[in-house]
């Protein structure tokens, strides 16, 4: 990745008029001459059934880097990215290629994706001083972790809301729920109960499932003999689009909710998805938020695809979490590329509920246990693999434009 | 530096893994694709009780150890049913099983998120969060344990049989071992080291998942040892280095991700097919260096004749000088397979010191006739007695132990082994043959290997074949797998002998030495008795003879007596057809 | 960080869902049924533990779905896919076992030579056709209901057309003169030969037939889910088990393992948590081996 960063970066240098648009709103002016290095390292399932994240977060990521250093660097330091496969989730292959990114590359600061991966470096990452950033993982093991920040809102915090406000937008009493059998689907499981809770309605179907599968029709016979008015995904990837086909098919036709949507999974669901609505962290490539704006226009024009938010949250961490450590770093006097500034730094920040940039629109801060607070936004998809955002959430609860 | 320590400490901990595999695999033949999922019993083991109770080193260790070795074991159980194909599904039933454990039983195990913040051994590294170079005294240790461990099992007498058990397992029963004893060991000493791995594997990394213990780790821990070389354990340490690091040095080279992985794992798979193909015996050969310790023959021939043979239940009233009493006494042996009966009453007795026949024609059960005499085919009814003690209810194997054994018409030797060891791994009583003693008594294993190697050779020189002692034995000419047949026979020490015609297929020139061999055994004291088809080496051999018809003993009398009876020659000439007595299945 | 399992899923059995189960359980089933002949064939004649059939399956299903890409009709891709397919498992036969049988390999090293060719092969096809799921397009569904029970045309239709290709090759080799010597091939090797017939053509001949069916296997797995690199893994261990279960050698008895699993993993649903059904194929294939190795309708054969 280290030949094709650089020879993106001339191509970024060619498109500069497009990419300063960014560098001025984004308020990393360079402050001294910008000779310096840092060094970031990534761990992306660049290969294996999860290489549909990979492809977009290695993208979203790089361009980032290469908007940083082309604006003159952020604050005094050019970045210089360094991605590694974790093959999907592999921990084994996660540890060696982050002692490989730590110790050959002398990365300061790691993007890390997937719970297990995570989870695993996370150890490395305090012992070196080495800040960690997920944008992509969902496990709550990610909670209330040493030097682990977190950008992707999690199913905990999201899910209770969204439970409530779509049991009565449609008038659910019976709610069946369809879950990944591990850390994360189960929280998302106790999330959609307390949703219910609020919204005294009733939960009458639980199915845990294996993570990856693709036949769905054991839960789906259950769920429908339960006979639930509205059905809940807490599932993830690929899956989430097999369940709501194989629910379609065999004739299960009450509303279902979730917290995850892909391009993928819209494209194995075809026809299907249609009514689908997910509460997701809020970008909308159509935003009118500035920052967001240049960001898709600039992803659509190198990549030839639209953005979504997986790229997003890792172009929020590398083009606007970092460059404002480094600046306060810088203002405190200290070499960010020294072992545990950075964290030391995102540390003191968190603390002081400082209000990072982001593409989302608005401002995002993060929690002391590591999560993320920031726009997020219920979007309705249709059946050609698009989605339209129809409602808000702000301050735990939704709101519907208008109303 | 760290990366590099990290790729070393990686590779231990495998080729412990392959140590482990390595025994089942490369040394008895047995194949196991549930060595990653055992590796997970390992490793699991040690997460539990590390964050849940607060263990520590080296009790968590023990532990693993003890939870894999009893798991291992219990797979042994099962697969002592089956071979081939069928342990391949069965091994693999269990991987599945197990990491369907890992992922769903989410209170114990942490399902698919896994268990993390496993506590590193702190009084040894000297941090909470020590560096691979921290780390890597602990990794040598847990490596040199299995390492030595392993070298002193692998070139053990115990080692030894298991390879003659992959070999030949009727074989291998044929001179008195007790197979089912050493599957299950091997399974347990197997469990062990995937324990002792696992062990360290959750205290290096510090965290646990089901991923690392897939299908595709078992199949990678095969690649590890058939790339190295099954059945030497420096070819595991070899395969594991090869197969750990040549991925991690190849992240250095920067090259795309996407192509890179999929390029290494087409390289991997093509390796693997190409492997099996061009060099199945992997990179470093069973048998690195072949060249034997010289030990001259210190014992005459006439010594290792009169000197080693044994029958430890000797009968009441046998005096040397009482030849003429039975050794062996069947009585109304009675068999059927279906609608055939290969023995049906049938009875005979041998004496000591004499040559006894049994002929007849082809399909009259003859070779069944070894088979119930040997214990390696049941009986319906009927007793057999030795040296007047009754061994009906004994096992084949225990029935050599006491005197009893047999060669085979196809030979049966252990082809893959050397020719020594074919002799060595039959001299009954080794210490080390056995797991209790090859521990228990770790002195007098060491001190009597020399000894049985120069037995061993001893009894080579008798059959003339001691300069080949160092070559695999299956590229011995079959003349002479027949004479090492006859080597490792005399090496069980047992006093009465069961010789499945023992000069059939060979030339002239061997013929008369073989028959020269056997005359000379059986007037050293030994019961011999022949299943012969050449009436012309019964005759020159046998001084009594048993002629069977049907699964009855139609006559007996000398072997010239039978012959000249007119009924007999029709009986036994009369009659053609397929030879299908002595391929019977199922022995 | 670690979950009480037990609030999830009280183990009591729930009933309700046992039709829907059972229909489940029939359709998949007879997937299952024709995928354990196409492999049942190739391992009962050749006894070569063709673990790369799971690779056939999917060079078929990608074959499929490019056919239909193309805009080729679905069964003009259904049976492109298969033809694919059938031509790989011989080329298969002919560049890997071939080799390996000329050389004597054991058992265990043609095993490994069948995994180290699928590893391989799955990078090949991941590199051609990208990681991510490939659609079959324009796929004819709809939504059936029979009472309560419901499922899709397409179950119903992969169901009918495995029935159809394991009833063709029942009849092939009950009737036809190759069927007779693949028959002969598999009960007595030596016998085969002094018939005259020649055992290279009699395993190019399986491998054609059983990859053939397990490239149409593919394309309508594809169809009903989507095509990936690795999708041939689950099902080709779905068919290995079923034909363990069933006994080697018998295509009644592949069909029937693969019923008996169909049934067995989706009636399992009424008493165990839907995340755990997939490893009761592993604890039935555990539980035949232990209890009977030769399977549960093994040929009374010696």
């Amino acid at each position: 990745m280290k030949r094709t960063s650089r020879a993106r970066a001339r191509l970024a240098a060619a498109g500069a008029a497009l990419a300063l648009t960014a560098t001025a709103c984004g308020g990393s002016g360079g402050a001294g001459g910008g000779t310096e290095t840092l060094n970031m390292g990534a761990l992306f399932a660049m290969t294996g059934e999860g290489s549909f994240y990979g492809d977009v977060m290695s993208k979203g990521s790089q361009l980032a880097v290469d908007q940083v250093n082309s604006g003159g660097g952020a604050h005094g330091y050019t970045f210089e990215l360094q991605v590694e496969d974790h093959r999907s989730g592999q921990v084994d292959a996660a540890v060696s290629a982050a002692r490989k990114l730590l110790n050959v590359d002398g990365a300061t600061v790691l993007l890390s994706s997937f719970t297990a991966p995570t989870v695993a470096v996370q150890p490395l990452a305090v012992d070196q001083g080495v800040l960690l950033l997920n944008g992509g993982g969902v496990g709550s093991d990610l909670v209330g972790k040493e030097n682990l920040y977190n950008n992707r809102m999690l199913g905990a915090q999201l899910l209770p809301a969204m439970v409530s406000w779509s049991a009565e937008r449609h008038n659910a009493q019976r709610v069946a729920t369809i879950f990944w059998n591990d850390a994360a689907g189960r929280s998302d499981n106790e999330a959609v109960k307390q949703g219910c809770q609020q919204a005294g309605c009733q939960v009458v179907a639980e199915e845990p499932h294996a993570i990856g599968t693709t036949d769905y029709s054991a839960q789906l016979a259950r769920i429908r003999s339960a006979n639930p008015d509205m059905l809940v995904i807490g599932s993830y990837g690929n899956d989430v689009g097999y369940i709501i086909q194989q629910a379609r098919r065999v004739g299960l036709t009450v509303p279902i909710i979730g917290n995850e949507w892909t391009p993928d999974a819209a494209k194995i669901a075809g026809q299907a998805m249609e009514g689908y609505t997910a509460i997701i962290d809020r970008f909308d490539p159509a935003t009118s938020d500035p920052e967001g704006k240049a960001f898709a226009q600039e992803y659509e024009r190198r990549y030839g695809e639209e953005p979504e938010f997986y790229a997003a949250n890792y172009y929020d961490l590398t083009r606007f979490v970092l460059p404002a450590l480094i600046k306060m770093a810088g203002d405190a006097g200290e070499d960010p590329t020294e072992p545990g500034v950075l964290a030391a730094e995102m540390a003191t920040a968190v603390e002081q509920g400082h209000e990072f940039d982001t593409v989302y629109g608005e401002s995002m801060t993060f929690n002391q246990d590591g999560t993320v607070v920031k726009p997020a936004a219920v979007f309705e998809a249709d059946g050609q693999g698009q989605i339209t955002p129809i409602a808000t959430f702000e301050d735990g609860r939704i709101v519907m434009p208008g109303g | 530096m760290a990366f590099y320590v990290d790729i070393v400490n990686s590779a231990l901990i495998v080729a412990v893994l392959g140590f482990s595999l390595n025994f089942l695999i490369g040394y008895t033949g047995l194949i196991s694709l549930a060595q990653g999922a055992m590796y997970g019993v390992g490793a699991y083991a040690t997460a539990i009780v590390a964050t849940r109770a607060g263990l520590d080193l080296p009790l968590t260790v023990v532990l693993s150890v003890a939870v894999t070795a009893v798991g291992y074991t219990l797979i042994a159980w099962p697969a002592l049913r089956v071979t081939g194909e069928y342990l391949i599904l069965l091994t693999l039933a269990v991987q599945f099983v197990l990491v369907g454990v890992y992922t769903s039983w989410t209170s114990v195990t942490g399902g698919s998120g896994g268990i993390a913040g496993i506590p590193r051994p702190t009084w040894l590294t000297g941090s909470e969060f020590p560096s691979p170079t921290d780390l890597l005294p602990f990794v040598l240790v847990i490596f040199f344990i299995g390492l030595g461990l392993s070298l002193w099992i692998g070139h053990s007498p115990f080692g030894r049989t298991l390879r003659a058990v992959r070999e030949n397992e009727s074989a291998a029963v044929s001179i008195g071992k007790n197979v089912t004893y050493y599957k299950v060991m091997v399974f347990l000493l197997a469990g062990v080291l995937a324990g002792l791995a696992g062990a360290a594997y959750a205290h290096y990394l510090a965290f646990v998942s089901p991923v690392s213990f897939s299908l595709d780790q078992s199949i990678f821990l095969i690649a590890v040892i058939v790339l190295g070389g099954a059945g030497n354990i420096f070819g595991t340490v070899l395969g594991s280095f090869i197969l750990v690091g040549f991925p991690q040095l190849l992240l250095l080279l920067e090259l795309d991700n996407q192509v890179a992985g999929l390029a290494q794992r087409f390289a991997y798979g093509l390796l693997l097919v190409l492997f099996m193909i061009y060099r199945p015996q992997g990179l470093v050969p069973e048998y690195l260096h072949i060249p034997l310790r010289r030990v001259a023959p210190a014992r005459r021939r006439r010594d290792v004749v009169a000197g080693t043979r044994r029958s430890r239940n000797p009968g009441p009233p046998t005096g040397d000088g009482d030849g003429d009493h039975p050794v062996v006494v069947a009585t109304e042996l009675c068999k059927s397979f279906g609608g055939v009966r290969p023995a049906d009453g049938l009875s005979l007795s041998l004496p000591r010191g004499k040559i006894t026949a049994l002929v007849g024609p082809n399909g009259a059960g003859k070779t069944t006739v070894f088979n119930l005499l040997t214990g390696v085919t049941s009986l319906d009814a009927g007793r057999v007695e030795l040296h007047g003690r009754d061994v009906t209810d004994l096992a084949a194997w225990q029935r050599t132990g006491l005197g009893l054994a047999r060669t085979f018409q196809d030979v049966r030797i252990f082809g893959g082994i050397r020719v020594i060891d074919n002799v060595t791994t039959a001299i009954p009583d080794q210490p080390g043959d056995r797991v209790s003693s090859l521990f228990g008594r770790p002195w007098a294993t060491w001190r009597t290997s020399v000894d049985t190697t120069e037995k061993a050779l001893s009894y080579l020189d008798f059959v003339g074949l001691a300069d080949r002692a160092g070559a695999l034995a299956s590229t011995l000419a079959f003349a002479e797998q027949k004479l090492l047949g006859l080597a490792r026979l005399m090496a069980t020490e047992a006093d009465v002998l069961l010789l499945d015609e023992p000069a059939s297929g060979v030339d002239r020139q061997w013929v008369d030495k073989i028959l020269e061999l056997v005359r000379e055994l059986a007037s050293d004291g030994r019961t011999v008795c022949i299943v012969e088809h050449n009436l012309e080496i019964v005759r020159a051999l046998a001084s009594h003879a048993y002629f069977m018809d049907a699964g009855k003993i139609v006559a007996d009398g000398t072997p010239d007596e039978l012959m000249a009876d007119p009924h007999l020659a029709s009986i036994y000439f009369g009659r053609s057809g397929p030879p299908t007595e002595d391929t019977h299945a199922g022995d | 960080m670690i979950h009480p399992a037990t609030a999830i899923h009280p183990a009591t059995a729930d009933f309700g869902p046992a039709p829907q189960l059972a229909f489940d359980g029939l359709l998949v089933g007879s997937f299952y049924a024709m995928l354990a002949v196409s492999f049942g064939i190739i391992f009962s004649t050749t006894r070569t533990f063709h673990f790369a059939h799971a690779l056939t399956f999917t060079v078929g299903a990608y074959a499929g779905v490019v056919a239909a890409e193309a805009g080729l009709p679905f069964w003009s891709a259904v049976l492109l896919g298969a033809l694919a397919a059938a031509f790989f498992g011989v080329a298969s036969d002919l560049l890997v076992y071939r080799p390996l049988r000329r050389r004597q390999a054991k058992q265990l090293n043609i095993f490994l030579a069948s995994l180290g060719f699928l590893i391989a092969g799955e990078a090949v096809v991941q590199y051609v056709f990208g990681p991510n799921s490939r659609p079959l397009p324009s796929v004819p569904v709809t939504g059936v209901q029979f009472g309560s029970l419901a499922t899709s045309s397409l179950q119903i239709l992969i169901a009918v057309v495995s029935w159809l290709f394991v009833l063709l090759v029942a009849a092939f080799l009950r009737w036809s003169k190759y069927g007779l010597a693949i028959r002969g091939v598999e009960s007595n090797a030596v016998l085969a030969d002094a018939f005259g017939v020649s055992r290279t053509l009699i395993f190019v001949l399986v491998f054609f037939i059983g990859s053939f069916l397990a490239g149409a296997g593919g394309v309508l797995f594809a169809a009903r889910d989507t095509a990936t690199p690795g999708m041939g893994l689950e099902p080709l261990l779905a068919a290995f088990i079923a034909v363990f279960i069933g006994g080697i050698g018998s295509i009644a008895g592949a069909a029937v393992g693969g019923l008996v699993l169909g049934f067995a993993e989706s009636l399992g649903a009424i008493v165990l948590p839907g995340y755990l059904t997939n490893i009761v194929a592993f604890v039935i294939l555990f539980l035949v081996l232990v209890v009977r190795p030769r399977g549960l309708l093994a040929p009374r054969t010696t």
